[in-house]
């Protein structure tokens, strides 16, 4: 193990520190929900999945635009499913590595690859393929978590259906927060992208199935966590069959990022022809219910689209 | 010299104990010690009239027995080594309180088997320091670990180490957990009051052997010039050595040698000999009685209405011997549910019957059946579980399940939950369109009784949606996937049922999250 210098030490104290004080302030809801819009501008690159992820992020300013140096990076992408790549319901290993590899690269001190999944959870991290493919990567660390004590309750002050939740405390802890994730059909919200991934950062997600609207619900959480970036991996989609598959996978090709997570979401909806039918952003009801709680546009038309392939 | 025997034969055991999980990548089988006790092996043989390779694994220790009785004992048995090292102050002075029970025990037991009935498990010495170690030293370990990581955790936290920090141990919970801790406790200190108590007077084991050592021919031998001090009958730990030095019982002696060692005179050794044995004094009566009681505990447990009709939901393994051959093998050693990771596997305590406790079962509100394991089936010593292949134990349908749609959010609430579905391998359950809204179906052809559905439920206290053995496959041999096959079952995953919203249907079968236009 590397020994530890005092200079290290007390860096490491500082940003501990740091990080420890400062949730409160990003997680205040009453900021968040009243941010004002700038025009949102969003990336989507097609082609091979490792160059579009570094083509969308350079396009929306690359990453050391959003990771300064010896920030702690927590990446939140699909890893809920003991399953493999093939079958769609994870996010790509590749593209959660060439992420990993660019907040390192931008001058992260650390990055952490986090998801509370389902049964059982070790296996999620194997056969996702997400561990092997980010274990080379310095600084960086996968885990699956599924204990309480890893979680710590937030409150919300405005949420008319959440007042509480309980997220993951790297979440809380970190300085930049990326979504990774992938582009998938779901049975009860239509459509499981960014804004329905952070459901993979609570704890307890039978209440949003049993107590309260889910789509009202999903639209507060994405108001909650302080995202700073998305990237939704629409290399591959589950057209249906989601969010567990198995169902039939289509290959659009395409990697979205973007700093508003209704828009990205909204991008993501038009990727496919989800169950074989498609529908408009507006008609998925947690992502306008995003927009109305002033998260972000879902109107296309009004946000700027950098296209390129790769 | 016999210490360390003895140590060694204790630490094997507790190695392929802890080792359990990576059962393919060991030379030996992780089972060894249950496998090659022979008393196990007889019973399920006498019980369920099968054959089992573990008959075979039994050998060795049939034939150290027909040289040289329970040398097995003294030398081997784990939980013989465990009693020596925790007993007390040996009481020289006192005889053991039911001299020769075990003898009356192994007819008991025997006559119990030859009617259907297999009870070694619950009194065989390998068979029962294998549950604790299951039930008490596996839990306590995975505790203790998770105690010490939470004492460094903020330290880890503060220092920024970041792997430790995030350090999660799986705390294995078990149902029978505090009736485990009770006997064994009772017989550690029932032990330290007097050594060996169990091996002299219960051990059917040991009585096994002990009858074999008759014809033996690795003997005790006391030389003429033995002044009869008596110090070897108070140095015999099992107290084989009658009232006189040159007289003992082959059938108790574990052939420990202290005898020899303290013989001030060195009267005594250890030699090829074939003196007539000293017979057990047993009486006649008591082993008329014992047959009986083994009789009648066989007639009365085994024709139980439970043994007919169960009203109690019993899920058994993946790749469970139909149920009748599976009691009459299972000799409750608790391996596969040490070794299952999501620890579903449960002990019985009365579900399946008096006879099934301790015996495994799925607890699928706990958890589900792993799809990506089939370990429970490598480590049964007797093949009450068969040993199958993924695919195969895929197959092994464990049951079916139910929807309670008076519990049920979706049929009884009209809420957006899906949690059962998304949990599902298989597809097995699927919305469709009824009465104005898209409802949870369970497609039985489809389920192969996994449980994952019913865990995740997130109704309280009992699941909406439950797994009963209902359609279960329990096959002696052959293959599952045949069987499955004969009775078209689909246990494949793809889409199923869900494609129907692909077929280009009416808007409306769009997801509740979706505004239809």
């Amino acid at each position: 193990m590397k020994q530890i210098t005092r200079r290290d030490f007390l860096q490491k104290t500082a940003v501990f520190t740091a990080a420890a004080t400062l949730p409160p302030a990003l997680f205040d809801p009453l900021k968040s929900w009243a941010e004002p819009l700038a025009k949102a501008t969003i990336a989507a690159v097609t082609g091979n999945r490792v160059d579009a992820v570094k083509k969308a992020v350079s396009l929306i300013g690359g990453m050391e635009k959003f990771v300064k140096k010896g920030s702690r990076v927590c990446l939140k992408p699909n890893m809920s499913f003991p399953h493999e790549p093939d079958r769609a319901t994870n996010t790509h290993p590749e593209v959660v590595a060439t992420v990993a590899r660019l907040c390192i690269d931008a001058g992260a001190a650390e990055v952490i690859i986090i998801d509370y999944p389902f049964n059982p959870p070790e296996k999620c991290l194997e056969l996702s393929g997400i561990a092997a493919a980010c274990a080379g990567i310095k600084n960086t660390h996968a885990f699956v978590i599924y204990d309480e004590k890893f979680f710590q309750p937030v409150a919300i002050k405005n949420g008319k259906e959440l007042k509480e939740v309980k997220l993951i405390k790297d979440v809380l802890h970190s300085d930049v927060i990326i979504c990774l994730p992938t582009a998938k059909s779901h049975s009860t919200t239509g459509v499981s992208l960014g804004m329905k991934g952070l459901m993979g950062l609570i704890w307890d997600r039978k209440y949003f199935h049993a107590s309260v609207d889910i789509n009202k619900a999903i639209a507060e959480l994405a108001a909650t966590v302080k995202v700073n970036l998305v990237i939704l991996d629409g290399s591959r989609a589950l057209l249906n069959g989601g969010p567990s598959g198995p169902g039939l996978v289509e290959y659009p090709k395409t990697i979205v990022a973007g700093t508003d997570q209704v828009a990205v979401d909204a991008y993501g909806v038009t990727l496919a022809k989800w169950y074989g039918q498609g529908f408009t952003p507006a008609q998925v009801k947690h992502i306008a219910a995003a927009q109305q709680l002033g998260l972000g546009t879902c109107n296309l038309d009004e946000v700027t689209i950098l296209k390129a392939q790769v | 010299m016999r210490r360390w025997v003895q140590l060694a034969g204790l630490c094997l055991f507790g190695l392929l104990f802890a080792l359990s999980p990576l059962a393919e990548k060991l030379l030996l089988p992780p089972d060894l010690f249950l496998k090659a006790d022979p008393l196990l092996s007889l019973s399920a043989f006498l019980a369920s009239r099968r054959f089992h390779e573990s008959l075979l694994y039994g050998l060795p220790i049939l034939l150290t027995a027909l040289v040289a009785g329970r040398f097995f004992c003294g030398w081997l048995c784990p939980l013989g080594t465990l009693f020596e090292l925790a007993a007390g102050k040996s009481s020289k002075k006192k005889k053991p309180p039911f001299p020769q029970w075990n003898l009356y025990l192994l007819v008991l037991l025997a006559a119990a088997a030859l009617l259907g009935l297999n009870l070694s498990g619950l009194v065989d010495p390998i068979a029962f320091l294998t549950r604790a170690c299951t039930f008490i030293l596996y839990p306590l370990a995975m505790l203790l670990t998770a105690t010490g990581i939470e004492i460094v955790r903020p330290v880890a936290d503060y220092l920024h180490l970041v792997t430790l920090s995030h350090a999660q141990v799986f705390q294995p919970v078990f149902s029978l957990i505090l009736l485990t801790v009770i006997v064994s406790v009772a017989l550690f200190v029932l032990n330290y009051r007097r050594p060996r108590f169990w091996c002299r007077s219960f051990c059917p084991l040991g009585a096994l052997l002990g009858l074999i050592s008759r014809i033996g021919f690795f003997r005790r031998r006391v030389k003429s010039h033995c002044h009869s001090c008596m110090k070897c009958v108070h140095s015999c730990p099992t107290r084989a050595i009658l009232d006189e030095p040159w007289q003992y019982r082959p059938g108790e002696c574990i052939y420990c040698t202290a005898c020899a060692t303290d013989c001030p005179v060195h009267a005594v050794s250890f030699s090829l000999a074939r003196d007539p044995a000293a017979r057990p004094d047993l009486k006649r009566r008591r082993l008329m009685l014992s047959a009986a009681a083994g009789t009648l505990a066989a007639f009365a447990i085994r024709k139980d209405g439970i043994a007919k009709v169960n009203p109690n939901r019993l899920i058994r393994p993946p790749g469970a011997i139909p149920e009748t051959e599976f009691q009459a093998s299972c000799v409750r050693c608790g391996q596969c549910m040490k070794l299952c990771p999501t620890n579903t596997l449960q002990p019985c305590l009365l579900e399946s019957g008096i006879g099934g406790i301790w015996s495994p079962r799925l607890d699928t509100r706990l958890a589900g059946c792993d799809q990506t394991c089939a370990l429970c089936g490598t480590v049964c010593p007797t093949g009450a579980i068969r040993t199958l292949p993924l695919e195969e134990k895929k197959h092994a349908k464990l049951g079916t399940a139910a929807i309670d749609t008076g519990r049920c959010l979706v049929w009884a609430q009209d809420r957006l939950c899906l949690i059962c579905d998304e949990q599902c391998p298989y597809n097995a359950i699927v919305f469709r369109w009824k009465d104005g809204s898209r409802k949870p179906f369970i497609l039985d052809t489809k389920c192969n009784g996994c449980g994952f559905c019913e865990q995740v439920c997130p109704v309280q206290g009992r699941s909406a949606i439950e797994v009963s053995q209902h359609g279960e496959i329990r096959l002696l041999e052959g293959s599952y996937i045949e069987k499955a096959k004969e009775l078209k079952l689909e246990l494949k995953e793809n889409a199923g049922d869900d494609a129907f919203i692909m077929q280009g249907g009416p808007s409306e079968k769009l997801p509740e999250g979706v505004i239809s236009k």
